[in-house]
């Protein structure tokens, strides 16, 4: 504990420095050891440099490791003195018969980052990366991209002997690190270094199968980044891959489904994929079976993205994505979303029954995750939309208080509605759901309430009344809710003109005055449009249904021409927030990729309701491209449509009921 | 890759910084300090500040704590701390604060084997050892900072709570160490059960770990069951043991695996996992659990439990603990053992609403059971509460036993010289991972 005392005084200082320059050699260690034990915890030891360096000229190894610490340390602090250095590191490459000594010299040197002393550094290095000892040789290699970091304008010669290296270079581990400061190298310039041809392939491939695990990281995450030149040499590199997938390192693992993936694309034998998937997916199982819950999250939120391109690959294993009760619950959320993305025809009913379980958790915000799910799915899945609607029409018989998976119902309702209005008839849903529509307490769940109050006005006792109570406490809701409130409210007008119109009148006063310019704006849009015309209000506010954009768009986490570069950086960080590197990184520079077609991978039978889907996406849109037509049209003032006029003359009645409401604000 | 690694104590001090590239600011040590400090309870093992990329794990109360401002691989990252911490236990024995003060230039020179500029080099004891100089400094042994020691936790899924072994504790350096290794088969269980006690999902998770303290590192020959099966088809039934999926260590050579079921190994000093394995399959679970739940009346429900040990008679679970959830709206619980119940508790937790059964011992083929009276609030109704009732969970351990009949058949040492025939210890161990019956 000696070593970690207080602050070196200068007493303290000049102890070590009468230490460091005694005869005595055993003194001397004790106060280089002293001196680091200083530095690692912050002290500024670094007067003490030119008595250090002197130390040097012993050939005990463990003081050379010592004093190497230290100048690598404070090198960028004493440039100057750090040259007397370097006839010592010269020395030791040169001249020593230690691999040990040598690689350990080019190792610190390569540490300095003192740009002025670089040029000193080039010829020991050239020497080392040809060194017989493949030691010496990795740690050389990996000194390029340290000297290129600080002076890149003097490792051309450099780079070319790498080059050389990487066509005759046999040892793995050598290998290994070549290609990952070549890869560096080629971040930090922009520019391409490694140029491979067919040889260099089949060598890399070898030294997978010898390197150390680190080392197949390096080589295969290199591999997932290559092109490969046609069918056949993509064969080759998967079939030498395909072992890897067995490794107990779950990175190395990783990388070989990376790298397999990657290659399916080159693939012309149809029937050779699909048994390749068959051989990814148990690999990628294993891998949440084995490790501890941190890796499995990492690998969970891979394998949603691994599922946009490849959804065939997990279609009989939705087991596995269950959640069990003792697991952290970032990994249940995870295994929620991804079993929302493996749904399909033939499983969504064993997806429904393991999620109708877990309503039953103690933990509400799970609870409201999980009918988050299930809305998704019978948004999504037009077969399973009255299994789910079932589901939570029964979870709603049981609530009794304004819980937080209460709102997520609410909200979630309200979407199925909105997709598919038919469904209020579905087990009496309409009426369970009004019956707990008063325990809402978040604006977004409020808003859906309102939407259904207004929406199903004419199939809910008493909405007026509940109309009435909404309006009544307008002024304390929130923003999104008045919104919804206005419209609701029109809405219900029309249908019950009569009753509703002092409320309206109410509301609208109350609203007009709002400190929010949108609630502002909407209240006098309406009371515009109410004034002149209710007919036009009819077709803006009561819509059948199809207003909505494609659902299943939310569960695309990329469009599609980044989901190649997503995938390419599988496993890294960026994609563990599902974003792409640059976006995280600032200093990531992306090469800007062509836009190529992504193959997506389907089951026969995802195929077909896929396309399907896509119709059904296109009519949408149609439909919504009409509405917004017609949006711009009511909107438009100054110049009413031309139908305007026909409706007004058959809609005089209706016409005069609302001018006498307007008349008494 | 890394920039900087450092250890910290669990106070904030550097025990040991070592900066490999350069492109951090030197107060990143305080700057993770500071962060992990904002989080209740445990720091999440990544974090990001300030596009600074930090990894961390915890060992004996130590921060071995990893920074990068690259697009790092988060799985790999902690792998790399794990495996670090793994090498600085193999040569000092353990890991806590006192000893890495003690041996902190050894540690320095691990780390210079095992990273260059940052990324991963040798990490392995055994390849690093001939390029290590230092010598581990063992803390005294009597001394008031060992016996305040935080308990050392190890970074496998495995951790057997009842057999301490042997092989933990010891540094690898120890030249006059006893000649032996020691293999274990441990498998967790994941087990769900409807209410009916018919099993709904099933899996093991298994692996053959070893320690070998073996003198030269000899090559050894282990053998599995002939039955063995690697890969399953889909609807085949046999009646051998068949490993839906399975991976090697390194020093494994599997290729032998398929034709006469061995394994080649070349052992590495210390502890090491041989093989991970998944089986998916049905397999007769070891306990069976029926619960029954009556309606006394609108606000008293009697739940039956009956606990059934279904292996031979011989085999002796060490433990089983069962753990029942009840209604939120629970006013008051009593659970009753049956007479003379020996070895056994049963506890109503009324905080969480749970009650916990703790049975110490319980051999093959018997069978408990335990009777909870609960009363309810006003506010409920004993047809709804009986909904919250579950799922119940089991944790047990079974020493001696394994579910899915994977064997060694032997264990060889393959080129024996002039040293004596080494001790070599096998022991299985079943434990619960996920073991629920839902109600």
């Amino acid at each position: 504990m000696a070593y970690f005392g207080n602050n070196p005084q200068r007493g303290e200082l000049q102890e070590l420095y009468a230490d460091l320059n005694d005869l005595n050699f055993e003194k001397k260690k004790e106060a280089v050891k002293k001196v680091i034990a200083y530095m690692t915890v912050g002290k500024d030891v670094s007067d003490l440099f030119q008595s250090v360096i002197k130390c040097l000229e012993f050939n005990d190894i463990e003081m050379k490791k010592l004093i190497y610490l230290y100048i690598v340390n404070y090198s960028r602090q004493k440039p100057d003195d750090a040259i007397m250095v370097i006839q010592n590191f010269r020395k030791d490459v040169r001249k020593s018969e230690n691999p040990l000594v040598r690689a350990l010299a080019i190792r610190t040197f390569g540490c300095l980052r003192v740009p002025k002393l670089n040029e000193y550094l080039i010829e020991p290095l050239k020497d080392c990366i040809q060194d017989d000892d493949p030691y010496v040789r990795k740690t050389a290699v990996l000194c390029v991209p340290k000297v290129y970091e600080v002076s890149p304008e003097i490792c051309p010669p450099l780079l070319e002997l790498l080059q050389k290296l990487l066509e005759k270079e046999s040892n793995a581990l050598v290998l290994a690190n070549l290609i990952q400061s070549m890869r560096e190298i080629e971040v930090v310039s922009g520019k391409q270094i490694i140029i491979l041809n067919q040889k260099i392939i089949q060598k890399l491939l070898l030294a997978v199968d010898e390197c150390i695990e680190w080392g197949q990281i390096f080589i295969l995450d290199y591999l997932a980044t290559y092109n490969p030149q046609d069918s056949k040499q993509a064969e080759i590199i998967i079939e030498r891959t395909l072992p890897r997938l067995s490794h107990i390192n779950p990175t190395v693992t990783f990388c070989a489904v990376k790298v397999i993936l990657k290659y399916l694309d080159f693939l012309d034998n149809g029937d050779l994929v699909k048994n390749l998937c068959k051989k990814v997916a148990p690999s990628l199982i294993s891998l949440l079976s084995w490790n501890q819950p941190e890796v499995q999250y990492t690998i969970l939120r891979n394998i949603s993205l691994i599922l946009q391109k490849f959804p065939i690959l997990f279609e009989n294993d939705v087991k596995v994505f269950f959640c069990s009760f003792n697991e952290p619950y970032y990994i249940k959320y995870e295994k929620l979303d991804i079993m929302v993305r493996i749904c399909d025809s033939k499983n969504f009913g064993q997806v429904l029954n393991e999620l109708l379980i877990y309503l039953n958790e103690a933990d509400p915000h799970f609870v409201r995750k999980t009918i988050k799910s299930i809305g998704k799915i019978a948004i999504t899945y037009d077969k399973a939309l009255d299994k789910a609607v079932s589901i939570l029409v029964e979870f709603a018989k049981n609530i009794q208080q304004p819980t937080e998976p209460v709102q997520e119902l609410l909200i979630q309702m309200q979407l199925i509605y909105k997709k598919n209005k038919q469904m209020y008839k579905h087990e009496e849903s309409l009426k369970i759901i009004y019956s707990i529509i008063d325990y809402a307490n978040e604006p977004e769940s409020k808003s859906a309430c309102a939407w259904i109050v207004g929406e199903f006005g004419e199939f809910i006792p008493k909405s007026v009344e509940k109309m009435k109570e909404y309006i009544d406490n307008f002024q304390m809701e929130d923003r999104l809710v008045q919104l919804q409130l206005l419209t609701s409210a029109v809405q219900l007008y029309l249908k019950y003109p009569s009753q509703c119109a002092i409320l309206i009148q109410q509301l609208i006063t109350s609203a007009k005055d709002s400190f929010n310019p949108d609630v502002r704006d909407r209240t006098y849009i309406y009371w515009r449009l109410l004034s002149t015309d209710p007919e036009i209000v009819k077709n803006l506010v009561c819509f059948n249904s199809g207003t909505f954009s494609n659902f299943s768009k939310d569960l695309r986490l990329w469009e599609t021409q980044d989901l190649v570069l997503a995938l390419e950086n599988m496993g890294n960080i960026s994609n563990l927030f599902h974003k792409l590197p640059h976006q995280l990184y600032k200093n990531i520079k992306i090469k800007v990729n062509n836009q190529q077609e992504v193959k997506i991978y389907k089951g026969d039978e995802k195929l077909e309701s896929q396309v399907k889907e896509q119709q059904d996406e296109n009519q949408q849109n149609i439909q919504k491209e009409q509405q917004q037509q017609q949006d711009i049209d009511l909107l438009n003032f100054d110049d009413p449509p031309v139908n305007n006029n026909n409706n007004n003359n058959n809609n005089n009645n209706n016409k005069s009921n609302k001018t006498d409401v307007f008349e008494l604000i | 890759m890394f920039s900087q690694i450092f250890i910290l104590s669990p106070r904030g001090d550097t025990i040991i910084n070592r900066d490999f590239r350069s492109d951090l600011p030197k107060s990143t040590p305080e700057t993770f300090f500071r962060q992990a400090k904002t989080y209740s309870g445990d720091a999440n093992p990544l974090f990001n500040v300030d596009c600074i990329q930090f990894a961390h794990i915890k060992r004996g109360g130590l921060y071995i704590v990893g920074t990068s401002r690259f697009n790092l691989q988060p799985a790999m990252s902690l792998e790399l701390l794990d495996r670090l911490a793994k090498e600085i236990k193999d040569f000092c024995g353990v890991i806590n604060e006192e000893v890495l003060r003690k041996n902190f230039i050894l540690i320095y020179e691990i780390l210079d084997e095992s990273f260059d500029f940052g990324y991963p080099q040798l990490m392995a004891t055994e390849q690093i050892k001939p390029l290590i100089v230092n010598e581990p400094i063992q803390p005294q042994p009597d001394s008031v900072m060992n016996s305040l020691r935080p308990k050392i936790q190890t970074f496998n899924i495995f951790v057997p709570n009842t057999m301490g072994s042997q092989a933990v504790q010891r540094s690898v350096l120890n030249k006059n160490q006893a000649n032996e290794i020691f293999v274990d088969i441990y498998e967790k269980l994941n087990v769900l059960f409807n209410s009916s006690a018919y099993v709904i999902n099933q899996s093991i998770e298994g692996c053959i770990q070893m320690t070998s303290f073996l003198q030269g590192n000899p090559p050894l020959k282990l053998a599995l069951n002939e039955d063995l099966q690697i890969g399953r088809q889909q609807g085949q039934y046999s009646a051998g043991v068949i490993l839906d999926d399975c991976n090697f260590h390194e020093c494994v050579n599997a290729n032998e695996l398929d034709m006469n079921k061995t394994l080649r190994i070349q052992p590495p000093d210390g502890q090491f996992v041989v093989m991970n394995y998944r089986i998916s399959g049905d397999y007769a679970a070891p306990f069976r659990l029926f619960p029954i739940i009556e309606e006394i009346s609108s606000s008293k429900i009697e739940v039956t439990i009956k606990l059934k040990a279904c292996f031979d008679a011989k085999i002796i679970a060490s433990y089983a603990n069962v753990r029942i959830p009840i209604p939120k709206q629970t006013a008051n619980a009593y659970p009753e053992l049956v007479k003379n119940a020996q070895q056994e508790t049963a506890e109503y937790d009324s905080n969480k609403k749970i009650i916990e059964w703790q049975i110490k011992k319980l051999c093959g083929g018997q069978e408990r059971s335990l009777k909870i009276k609960l009363t309810l609030q006003a506010t409920q109704t004993a047809h709804t509460a009986r909904k919250e009732i579950g799922p119940i969970a089991m944790n047990f351990e079974i020493p001696m036993f394994n579910v899915s009949r994977l064997q060694i058949k032997y264990l060889r040492i393959e080129e024996r010289g002039n040293t004596t025939n080494p001790h070599r210890w096998v022991r299985y161990i079943t434990q619960s991972s996920s073991y629920v019956c839902r109600i």
